[in-house]
């Protein structure tokens, strides 16, 4: 009888360290749409330097993201619930196209690319166990752990820190690649233009 | 009084009691652990060709211990908490739930598959490596270059156009499944799916009592309901349609098995108002049963759930004997029983030869579910013939007093008309000929090895629904691949898969899945390897413009997947394999998706003029075993008709034809009938046909063996009541073969037995009764 208490205690403990400490997120803004800057720097495995793209991003919460790479060649990533593309080449005429709803992995990375721009919390929770700790540099970390066991091999490490906004991104794969993405210039609003939202479409 | 009874009839009485002794201790034996097969395929022929069956069997055996639940719904956490129900009720411990078929990759044959970059390219990525321009080559791997993520699969130096990445998840096309919230999951035109895929340790074909999956689901789906959510919930499973199809069948076995007890135990409490012909009667079918089913046992090994829903037809023939017995003893001294029992047995012998030699013929038909029944038959009926000659004369000791049933029923054959010479007797039989020949103008026939599958349609929609829902392959119809080496199997493979990539894209079916597909012949891989290296080269050059960074240009060879390697990496997780026959050949099989009635010509067409290809069909295969042998079987009716006929002439001389004329009638109107209800003819009313010639033409005999005998008159009527009861109960039998079966019996005994008092002699003098 005395085993029920101790129990109880037990399994609290475990569920609260499950629990993200979302309390250290309080001043993370949660625009509905969210503009801004990034450079990316992308260490490869056999390259000495790394490799740097800069461009402007836009993300619209729970919807998608639209990752306009601008330097050193014109680039688009475009991600939302059903699709990932990718478009490149004179006039981003050369488009390729993964459907999300036969890809295995698509629904982890997309909610990834989504949810790491912006920290979206629900969005990142659906595919990832996510922590939250303090850090003293930006106002807190987050890392982030596939909950489906074939991806978990295939990333390193994920961690997000900001304060209120994403300031960096850094994931780590399995091959070895690294990358760390650095946001910045972020503005808020509130709808997208005709234009983005035929892009997402 | 046993004094006089003759000193062979101890010897005879006792050696019957010996094997009824050895009978219960293995039936005593049999019945600790009842091993019943359900499975269709089992009564079908086996393949003449051993390198078919091998593949046939691995197919069934993968098969046979698995199962599945769909749950959907709209709403995707309706359909959680209805998928977690069902589970909470089917397998709360998750013992028997499979969680790996989500199109993952096993962590082994991942590494292994690394190795090889370059030399597995997926098929779209091949076509547009081959017909891309070096820019649009360059562009895609910039354009990769500076994505945040990598495909996880390879880094950007050694894949730049994601190769490996498409190769993946062109192979993870296999299953629509994909992980979601720790389910498995599919969407289906709009509905949100759940897929629990068990495995069960044992063999579900033969664990037919059981029914426990059926259980479980049943009470899931109450839950589900219960608890109100808004979820459909779909089952498949070869286990399942065996549980069925038990289920069905026992219920079965008892309606026809207790309707004929019923109706012979009520008939000869009627005629002979006493319980001694009751006990005896049934004691005799009590052996004639229970020797059939461990003589069976014995000779096949296992005994078929069809085998014994017919055998519980055997019942109503089987009293015949025992009948018999008592209308001859009916109202005679009991003293002259012996005598009786020697009056009556040659009859009986040729009775029991006749209906012997049509179930025999039976089992001429390569069908081992129907040696099973011809054997079963057989020993049934001589046992119950046996269990009368050697013991009833025995157990009887007692008067048996005419009753008033019997003797109005025996007085009925005075009033019955008989053929005469007058002038009104051909008319109308030229008349009702005329009649039976539109019946057989309208007859069609059909050979459809599905009459013999008697799952619910309920179920069987499930199993189209998931199979189309979870684009699993058809088990009907197929490629066989062979080949000297793997090597050769593998590219004989790849020149049928060229021709599928056709069909596929033309629609005619929706995908194939073969070996070659996972480990592509050594010749694709070195061509492969060629395409990637070549692309690698431009992809360096481009981002060496665009970046100016120098990385190591020195290609490396991708090391080639074999299929032992796969194999080994595969860890039993695989969806494809080969194998090797004893001469040392290599098999596979291609099994497809989506195949329709309408693609069928076109696939068996894409195997012509492939060396090592063999398109399967074995829906279409059983129906052509079906038609042959429902072709062979009229002609061995006919056969066996005439050699009746000639047997019947050695013994009654002219009289001959009073014997046999009512069956050939009552054939002749069983047809007919077919015809009228547009019910084609198959394979079992040619079966039905014969044993009608064994059973029917009995009546002839007993009517001819003692001619004006009211009590064989009585006899027969009993008999022939009886018999059409057990069939006509055996005519609502949800398998269709077996409702044809018993259609065609009843029609053609009730025209048969109506008939042979028609054409009966003339009692040789007024005298006798």
């Amino acid at each position: 009888m005395k085993m029920l208490p101790c129990l109880v205690l037990i399994t609290t403990m475990v569920q609260s360290a499950e629990v993200p400490r979302t309390e250290l997120l309080h001043q993370l803004s949660q625009p509905v749409v969210l503009r801004g800057n990034f450079a990316q720097q992308r260490q490869i495995v056999g390259f000495r330097r790394p490799v740097q793209s800069t461009g402007r991003f836009v993300v619209v919460r729970g919807t998608g993201l639209l990752w306009h790479t601008l330097r050193p060649f014109e680039s688009m990533l475009t991600v939302n619930r059903q699709k990932l593309s990718m478009s490149s080449g004179p006039g981003l005429s050369n488009t390729t196209t993964l459907d999300a709803t036969k890809e295995p992995m698509l629904r982890t990375l997309n909610s990834l690319l989504q949810g790491m721009v912006v920290a979206d919390l629900p969005e990142l929770q659906a595919q990832f166990d996510v922590e939250v700790r303090p850090s003293g540099v930006t106002d807190w970390v987050m890392t982030l752990q596939p909950k489906q066991a074939a991806l978990r091999s295939r990333f390193v490490s994920i961690e997000l820190a900001g304060g209120k906004y994403v300031q960096s991104v850094r994931l780590q794969e399995q091959t070895g690649d690294v990358t760390i993405v650095r946001f910045t210039d972020q503005m808020e609003d509130d709808h997208l233009t005709d234009v983005e939202v035929g892009q997402l479409r | 009084m046993i004094g006089a009874a003759p000193q062979r009839h101890r010897v005879l009485a006792l050696a019957w009691l010996l094997f009824v002794a050895v009978l219960g201790m293995h039936q005593w034996y049999l019945w600790r652990a009842p091993n019943f097969v359900t499975d269709v395929s089992e009564l079908l022929p086996h393949q003449s060709d051993a390198v078919l069956e091998e593949a046939t069997a691995r197919l069934l055996s993968a098969a046979a211990t698995q199962w599945v639940v769909l749950v959907g719904s709209d709403d995707w956490s309706v359909a959680q908490r209805a998928a977690r129900t069902v589970l909470e009720t089917i397998d709360p411990a998750r013992h028997k739930l499979q969680s790996t078929a989500d199109g993952s990759m096993p962590e082994a044959l991942l590494l292994r598959v690394r190795a090889a970059r370059g030399a597995l390219i997926a098929g779209a990525s091949r076509e547009w490596l081959k017909r891309a321009p070096d820019a649009e080559i360059a562009d895609r791997a910039l354009q990769n270059l500076v994505q945040p993520v990598g495909d996880g699969l390879s880094s950007w130096r050694e894949d730049p156009l994601g190769l490996l990445g498409e190769w993946v998840r062109e192979r993870a096309q296999g299953s629509r499944l994909r992980p979601r919230d720790g389910w498995l999951w599919l969407e289906d035109a709009g509905t949100q799916w759940i897929a629990l895929p068990f495995a069960e340790s044992a063999s579900g074909l033969t664990a037919w009592n059981a029914g426990t999956n059926s259980r479980l689901l049943a009470s899931a789906r109450k839950s589900v309901a219960d608890k109100g959510y808004d979820a459909r919930i779909l089952a498949a499973g070869t286990s399942l349609l065996a549980e069925a199809a038990a289920k069905r069948a026992s219920l079965e076995i008892s309606i026809i098995g207790t309707g004929s007890l019923i109706a012979v135990i009520l008939l000869t409490w009627a005629t002979f108002g006493s319980l001694r012909p009751i006990l005896l009667v049934t004691l005799s079918l009590t052996i004639g049963c229970a020797a059939a089913l461990s003589i069976t046992e014995l000779i096949f090994g296992r005994v078929h759930l069809l085998t014994t829903v017919f055998g519980a037809s055997l019942i109503g023939v089987a009293e015949d004997y025992g009948i018999h017995y008592f209308a001859a003893r009916q109202g005679t001294e009991l003293d002259r029983r012996w005598e009786q029992m020697r009056h009556i047995s040659p009859g009986l012998w040729l009775a029991l030869a006749t209906s012997g030699i049509a179930y025999l013929a039976l089992g001429l038909a390569p069908l081992p579910g129907l040696r099973q029944i011809a054997v079963f038959s057989c020993v049934g009926l001589t046992a119950a013939f046996l269990t009368v000659l050697c013991w009833f004369p025995w157990l009887d000791r007692k008067p048996l007093p005419v009753t008033r049933f019997a003797e109005v029923f025996a007085r009925s054959l005075d009033r019955w008309p008989r053929w005469s010479r007058n002038w009104k007797w051909p008319v109308s039989a030229v008349a009702i000929l005329a009649l039976l020949l539109t019946g057989l103008l309208r007859l069609q026939s059909v050979d459809d090895v599905r009459q013999l599958q008697n799952a619910p349609p309920q179920l069987l929609a499930e199993q189209l629904a998931v199979g189309r829902i979870l684009g699993l392959t058809s088990p009907a119809q197929m490629f066989l691949a062979s080949g000297k080496s793997q090597e050769s199997l593998l590219r004989n493979e790849e020149a049928l898969a060229a021709r599928l990539d056709t069909l596929v894209r033309n629609a005619r079916i929706i995908g194939y899945q073969a070996t070659s597909e996972w480990v592509p012949s050594e010749a694709r891989q070195s061509e492969n390897s060629g395409l990637a290296m070549k692309a690698q080269r431009i992809a360096w050059r481009a981002m060496l413009a665009a970046t100016g960074e120098k990385i190591d240009m020195e290609p490396v060879a991708p090391q080639p997947l074999d299929y032992s390697a796969f194999d080994s990496a595969g860890g039993g997780r695989l969806p494809v394999s080969m194998w090797q026959d004893g001469k040392g050949d290599y098999h596979s099989l291609i099994l497809l998706r989506g195949v329709v009635r309408d693609s069928v010509e076109g696939l068996a067409r894409a195997a012509e003029g492939l060396e090592g290809i063999r398109w399967v069909d074995n829906t279409q295969r059983y129906s052509t075993v079906l038609s042959t042998y429902r072709i062979r079987l009229s002609a061995l009716l006919v056969v066996g008709t005439l050699g009746v006929m000639l047997l019947l002439h050695w013994r009654y001389g002219p009289r001959a034809w009073r014997a046999y004329l009512p069956t050939l009638l009552g054939g002749i109107v069983t047809l007919a009938v077919f015809g009228w209800l547009n019910t084609p003819v198959q394979i079992f009313v040619v079966l039905s046909l014969i044993l009608l010639l064994g059973m029917g033409i009995d009546y002839g005999i007993f009517m001819l063996e003692h001619p004006g005998e009211r009590s064989v008159w009585l006899a027969v009527a009993i008999a022939g009541i009886s018999t059409l009861l057990a069939f006509g109960l055996l005519a609502l039998s949800t398998t269709p073969a077996l409702r044809a079966f018993g259609l065609g019996i009843l029609v053609g005994e009730t025209s048969t037995w109506l008939l042979t008092p028609l054409f009966r002699p003339n009692p040789p003098a007024q005298a006798g009764q």
